[in-house]
């Protein structure tokens, strides 16, 4: 049984190492990846690469439009914009790592039981997995938010609530083909748990696929989140979170238009980037192309 | 007889999922917040008033009897009471849902006009430039912050150009025209008011614009996906050797085939449409229900964002029904 | 000497990739007379369907390309012809069936929808007459409850029937040629023999020629008239088929023939011809065969052996039989009775 373990390991450190390489050579995974190591840099050393303090308010500066000083312009209260961008970053990142990992965490988990232990355990799982998904996303992490109260982590948990659904169906659907192939069969006639079996075997063989879908929800959830600010459930004032920033800088649109405009550009080029590299690893992934 | 079998059946499992969502909604208003009837009766509410609202909405009862009752209530229309303007949420949907209607129809009819021709188009011509632009264009248009697309808009087309109007659904001036189905534009033909329908068509421009955004990108890319899985088969090649013409290759055995894929997509997709209207109205100032609930947000009235919501998802699963039945009948062997 | 139907000369087609130039077809000679059935036959990768494809410009550009030859077709060149006579030809005087049946009908359109179609092309006739036309091909072809089958979808058919309604097809406006890629290959080898028996039948009731692609001898034996071979894109033996058969010439036909399994002689093991088939890209100079040949001598790997006559109506392409210089063997080859 080690050794099995052991070649499937090998085999897995060899397949992620072609993968790496055929990442390189794809120009689209390149961007996308520069894209998301940049905004990651950004949130990473917003504390030392800040030009200012993004809560400090300086009421002589109030909205001041971009200038050497202060490159994306200053907001209502005197704050340095491109700070609080760079902050925002943080915010964003944080909401989308912890919402992938909550998700991804649950809904694999999920799926894996659901694969495996089929029949009215699958059934079940699945109808409910049904349910949410047929709301419109947004208006269900909408609902979710408002009851349980306008924060930042309530938001969290809402987004990861609704993206549950799409771990758990992805990871179901690999659980059921893994299922069949022999090694299971061998590990139970060796008498092994199905929860160790689904552990040690179900869940490796979802890794790829759930990388790639991670990243992709990575993106929309942003986005999501990003909404929810903006309408008013999601981070609060102070928090530079992007969506809330934009959500203020509304009122200033006309006639400051650098309010609303660089969050909001944020947003969209991190978006890319996580939309970019996400549909080149899928690509570079499927199994067809690779060969 | 067979395809009747399929809708039949189609209409069962949907009756699940129906209750599914109730339930869903049900829960997330009774059992999640710290005390649903405060959020009922509203922040600003006495205590008094939040005790009548418990009792009167039995929600000092055991949980499945409250389901039971807020079931009941739901199928005879009750979907509780605004606090905002102390009238059935019902009603205020009712009256806000034409202008979102419109604005969603002519959002799907635009991108559903301008998406398939254009993936077709790009699977055709693949790798050459028509086909690059329109993948970099699906691409921003999926990771497209909506709420920010407007702005935006609005900055360049009303601040800038000075083009186009701001906000509402006609100038001030204007009175809207005589209520046959509440959708501006179709009303004011019929009444044959040019001068109003000119305006609302401007009106409506901006903000049909940018909610079709993200979903002409997604309509784009699965139409050219599918288009080019389609057009690889082995089919296509029996067809051409039987001397067809190319445009009869592409419309006819390409074309059918690439449907079914798109279809299920954009109808999937249509819960971006309905989750993009509620930021698009609010950007634009368009009276519709999206704008309704993110006002009902500010407020913090419950009851009517638990109304919208419950309103939206079981929109949301007939048309996904309805999808189901068209996909039905492109896809023959759906049905056996 | 009567004027062959189908004349393929010199045709070369080549493939380019990331990986470099795949030459797929390199100088092949091949006639069609007017009612025979010739066989072409060689293992998977040798280029016969690229061939098949080349006929009716079916190969798909990028990244294949027809670069030298000619096709002559009752006497017109289809390679030289204008998109008009090529639809025209297509489906409709030069036909072809497909090896996979699933795959080669659309999922999406009725049987009958899918055959009227190209009766009313070609044929210019209405709906009802083209409905006719597609229920007596549909009976020619041994089809049970024609009727019904019209109105049916693909998959409601099993592959035989498919297969049976493909022939139907593409024999209902009566083509002069019949080019027939493996069609028996994915069905069960219950239902090959149905098959084959009702193309030989039809085919033969309207004196089309037939153009039969297969790796299996045993059918090629039982079916045609003549046979080309093929290796690694080029033609290496053709020969009416008892004299393939019974005195086959080059290394590869004879390996070939040897390694059919056998019922009479007693054998320790499996027959094998040594070695693999050479990779398209970079192909050795001179006989692409000699590699894997034992009989392989000085010219072998450098000089390409032309196709030349070694008996009336047969031709080898190998140094061993140098046989008649290369103006005559074009004349002689396919042409059977004459020398």
């Amino acid at each position: 049984m080690w050794d099995t373990f052991r070649k499937e390991r090998a085999w897995q450190i060899k397949e992620f190492f072609f993968t790496l390489r055929l990442l390189r050579q794809n120009p689209s995974a390149v961007a996308g990846f520069l894209i998301i190591a940049l905004v990651t840099l950004m949130a990473l050393a917003a504390a030392f690469v800040a030009p200012y303090d993004p809560i400090r308010i300086s009421l002589g500066e109030r909205l001041r439009p971009p200038s050497a000083a202060h490159l994306f312009g200053t907001d209502e209260l005197g704050r340095d914009i491109l700070s609080r961008v760079m902050y925002g970053a943080q915010i964003s990142l944080r909401i989308g790592v912890l919402v992938v990992v909550i998700a991804g965490g649950c809904g694999a988990l999920l799926g894996a039981i659901s694969g495996y232990l089929g029949r009215r355990v699958d059934n079940l799982i699945m109808r409910v997995m049904d349910v949410i998904l047929s709301f419109p996303p947004l208006v269900l992490a909408l609902a979710l938010a408002a009851a349980m109260g306008p924060s930042l982590n309530n938001a969290i948990l809402a987004v990861a609530f609704v993206m549950i659904p799409k771990f758990a169906r992805l990871v179901r659907g690999e659980a059921l083909s893994v299922k069949e192939k022999q090694f299971i069969t061998a590990a139970r006639a060796s008498g092994a748990k199905s929860l160790w079996i689904i552990l040690n075997h179900i869940l490796p063989n979802c890794v790829s696929s759930v990388i790639v879908l991670s990243t992709l929800i990575l993106g929309e959830t942003i986005l999501i989140a990003a909404s929810l600010s903006f309408i008013g459930l999601g981070a609060q004032p102070p928090t530079p979170e992007w969506g809330a920033m934009i959500s203020v800088g509304r009122k200033f649109l006309l006639d400051q238009w650098w309010y609303a405009t660089f969050p909001g550009l944020f947003i969209l080029v991190t978006v890319i980037g996580f939309n970019i590299f996400g549909d080149a690893l899928r690509d570079i992934l499927d199994p067809r192309i690779r060969r | 007889m067979r395809l009747l079998n399929y809708v039949l059946t189609r209409l069962l499992y949907a009756i699940p999922v129906l209750l599914g969502v109730t339930l869903l909604v049900f829960l997330i208003s009774h059992a999640i917040p710290g005390d649903p009837a405060r959020m009922m009766a509203g922040q600003k509410a006495s205590r008094e008033a939040v005790e009548n609202i418990r009792r009167s909405l039995g929600l000092d009862r055991p949980l499945p009897e409250q389901f039971l009752g807020y079931l009941v209530g739901v199928a005879k229309g009750d979907l509780g009471t605004s606090i905002r303007n102390q009238r059935p949420v019902l009603d205020d949907l009712r009256d806000f849902f034409p202008a979102t209607l419109e604005l969603t129809l002519v959002s799907m009819v635009f991108c559903v006009a301008t998406g398939l021709p254009l993936g077709i188009l790009s699977a055709i011509r693949r790798n050459r430039p028509t086909d690059h632009i329109a993948r970099v264009f699906s691409v921003v248009g999926v990771s497209m912050p909506v709420f920010w697309l407007g702005l935006m808009l609005l900055l360049l087309f009303y601040r800038t150009l000075g083009w186009l109007p701001g906000s509402g659904r006609l100038d001030m001036a204007l009175n809207p025209p005589a209520y046959v189905t509440g959708i501006y534009l179709i009303d004011a033909l019929v009444e044959g008011d040019w001068t109003t329908f000119i305006n609302a068509a401007g009106h409506i421009l901006l903000p049909a614009f940018c909610l079709s955004y993200v979903y002409l990108a997604i309509i784009t890319r699965i139409a050219r996906s599918s288009m080019i899985s389609a057009l690889g088969q082995e089919f296509i090649t029996t067809a051409r050797a039987n001397g067809l013409a190319e445009a009869a290759v592409i419309l006819k055995h390409a074309l059918k085939n690439a449907l079914i894929p798109t279809v299920t997509i954009t109808g999937l997709s249509i819960g971006e449409l309905l989750g993009g209207a509620i930021l698009t109205e609010t950007i634009f100032d368009w009276p519709g229900m999206g704008k309704y609930v993110v006002d009902s947000v500010g407020f913090l009235d419950f009851p009517a964002i638990m109304g919208f919501t419950l309103v939206v998802a079981l929109a949301y699963v007939l048309v996904n029904l309805a999808v189901d039945v068209l996909y039905a009948f492109l896809d023959p062997q759906i049905r056996y | 000497m009567a004027e062959p139907l189908l004349s393929i000369r010199n045709l070369s087609v080549q493939f380019f990739t990331y990986q470099g130039v795949v030459r797929a077809l390199e100088g092949i000679d091949l006639m069609i007379q007017r009612g025979e059935i010739l066989g072409l036959v060689g293992e998977t990768g040798c280029g016969k369907s690229v061939l098949a494809r080349s006929i009716l410009r079916l190969v798909p550009d990028p990244p294949g390309k027809i670069t030298q030859g000619e096709i002559r077709f009752k006497g017109e060149d289809i390679l030289r012809v204008n998109g008009k006579r090529l639809r025209e030809i297509r489906g409709n005087e030069i036909s072809m069936i497909f090896q996979e049946p699933m795959s080669s009908l659309n999922p999406v359109f009725t049987i009958g929808n899918q055959m009227a179609e190209v009766v009313i092309l070609h044929q210019r006739v209405k709906r009802d007459r083209a409905r006719a036309i597609c229920l007596e091909m549909l009976s020619q072809v041994k089809m049970p409850d024609p009727d019904r089958v019209l109105s049916k979808y693909p998959h409601e058919l099993s592959g035989g029937m498919k297969q049976r309604a493909m022939i139907a097809m593409e024999l209902s406006c009566r083509p002069a040629l019949l080019i027939a890629d493996e069609p028996t290959t994915a069905l069960d080898v219950t239902v090959q023999g149905q098959v084959l028996t009702i193309l030989d039948d039809l085919v033969r009731r309207i004196g089309a020629s037939v153009l039969f692609i297969s790796h299996d001898l045993g059918v090629i034996a039982q079916l045609c008239d003549r046979v080309s071979v093929m290796y690694a894109g080029r033609v290496v033996e053709t020969a009416p088929v008892e004299a393939l058969f019974a005195r086959p010439r080059h290394p590869y036909t004879v390996g070939l023939l040897q390694a059919i399994p056998s019922t009479h002689e007693e054998r320790d093991s499996l027959m094998t011809i040594p070695g693999v088939v050479p990779r398209l890209i970079d192909p050795p100079p001179g006989c692409r065969f000699a590699p894997r040949c034992a009989k392989r001598f000085e010219p072998c790997d450098r000089v390409v052996p032309p196709l030349s006559e070694v008996e009336p109506g047969h031709a080898v392409a190998c140094h061993l039989y140098p046989g008649a210089p290369e103006d005559a063997t074009r004349k002689s080859v396919g042409a059977g009775e004459d020398g």
